[in-house]
């Protein structure tokens, strides 16, 4: 059983037009939860929030085993391709010297384009299942060919024989 | 003429064969005359599990430092093939009591100025007992955080944490408090 808070959040990457997130409240306690996008500024510069993106509703409560969908609104998203952190913030409580928040993030990608300069992997991910399809079908069309090629070669070296 | 268009046929079938056979492996097919095809959907997601919204360093005297064993006891997962960035960060120079302070530290509720904070970069020390063992030291990161792990697959790692708090001989008695982040991050 766990002590403390615990959140789900599902799915965990999605891409625009795809807008719902799902959280829940997987835990025994009750959960006050904030909500926002930022930027994923990992390998430029810290995270930061959007003016282009919020999510609804900005903040919930959940019960132990309750669930609620949240939505990503868009609006006048610059050019490019853009990475967000759809955050859902746990606040922590006020018993010690320590408040202890936790946050859970989704990975949404925007737009399309040349890859954020501060994106995250996932563009590679998808590049090298494509170049990998793509190198596949070039290795069978050429052993096709040298197939084709050495099978029209043997019939006609047989014709000369004749 | 005919073979070379024979041989172009073939290997127009090869690569329609090849492409064809990409969608079989990632959709399910409806079942056909008597076959039944069983068809199951995992969602991805993301889980922090068990964080404790509080910790209590209680009394520390003046000179020494306090300590809370198992501070913290969670579980951070995903079943996401990318995996997950796991960091913690301090307050950073948002309380009044620790403006340009970066890092962030504990601030005295009497609001002595400089002289009623413990600067998490010089005083506070957190421990991994479990997953990712090391010591952090929060008060020396960026205000992005510091990072506790960071995984490229599907994981699901436990992590445990001993907290130490060293309070200097000349410290003002008063009750200080900060607060920390936890973020798990979907990569």
């Amino acid at each position: 059983m766990p002590r403390g808070y615990s959140v789900t959040i599902s799915p965990a990457h999605l891409t625009a037009p795809a807008d719902a997130v799902t959280v829940s409240d997987t835990g025994t306690t009750v959960l006050h939860i904030v909500t926002q996008a930022v930027s994923l500024g990992k390998g430029c510069s810290a995270q930061s929030e959007v003016t282009w993106a919020r999510v609804s509703p900005a903040s919930l409560t959940l019960h132990p085993g309750q669930s609620r969908t949240a939505h990503v609104h868009l609006t006048d998203v610059p050019s490019g391709r853009h990475d967000l952190g759809i955050v859902f913030e746990t606040l922590g409580g006020k018993k010690g010297n320590v408040s202890v928040n936790g946050e859970v993030s989704a990975h949404m990608v925007v737009g399309t384009g040349g890859a954020d300069p501060c994106s995250l992997s996932a563009p590679q991910h998808h590049a090298s299942s494509m170049t990998l399809l793509l190198a596949v079908s070039a290795i069978l069309a050429l052993v096709a060919i040298v197939a084709i090629g050495a099978l029209l070669t043997g019939r006609r070296r047989g014709a000369h024989h004749r | 003429m005919r073979k070379l268009l024979i041989a172009a046929m073939m290997v127009l079938g090869v690569l329609v064969g090849l492409v064809a056979a990409v969608p079989a492996f990632a959709t399910c097919a409806p079942g056909s005359g008597d076959a039944v095809n069983a068809c199951a959907a995992v969602p991805q997601s993301i889980t922090l599990t068990g964080l404790t919204a509080d910790i209590d360093f209680g009394s520390v005297s003046p000179g020494t430092t306090g300590t809370v064993t198992g501070a913290e006891a969670y579980t951070a997962s995903t079943n996401d093939s990318k995996g997950y960035d796991l960091t913690v960060t301090g307050s950073g120079p948002t309380l009044p009591c620790s403006v340009g302070m970066s890092g962030g530290g504990f601030c005295g509720t009497l609001g002595g100025g400089s002289a009623d904070v413990l600067p998490n970069k010089n005083d506070l020390t957190i421990t991994e007992t479990a997953s990712a063992a090391g010591t952090l030291l929060p008060g020396n990161a960026a205000s992005s955080g510091v990072t506790i792990q960071a995984t490229t697959s599907a994981s699901s790692n436990s992590y445990s944490e001993d907290w130490a708090l060293s309070v200097p001989a000349t410290q003002e008695a008063d009750s200080y408090t900060e607060t920390f982040t936890y973020k798990l991050q979907a990569n």
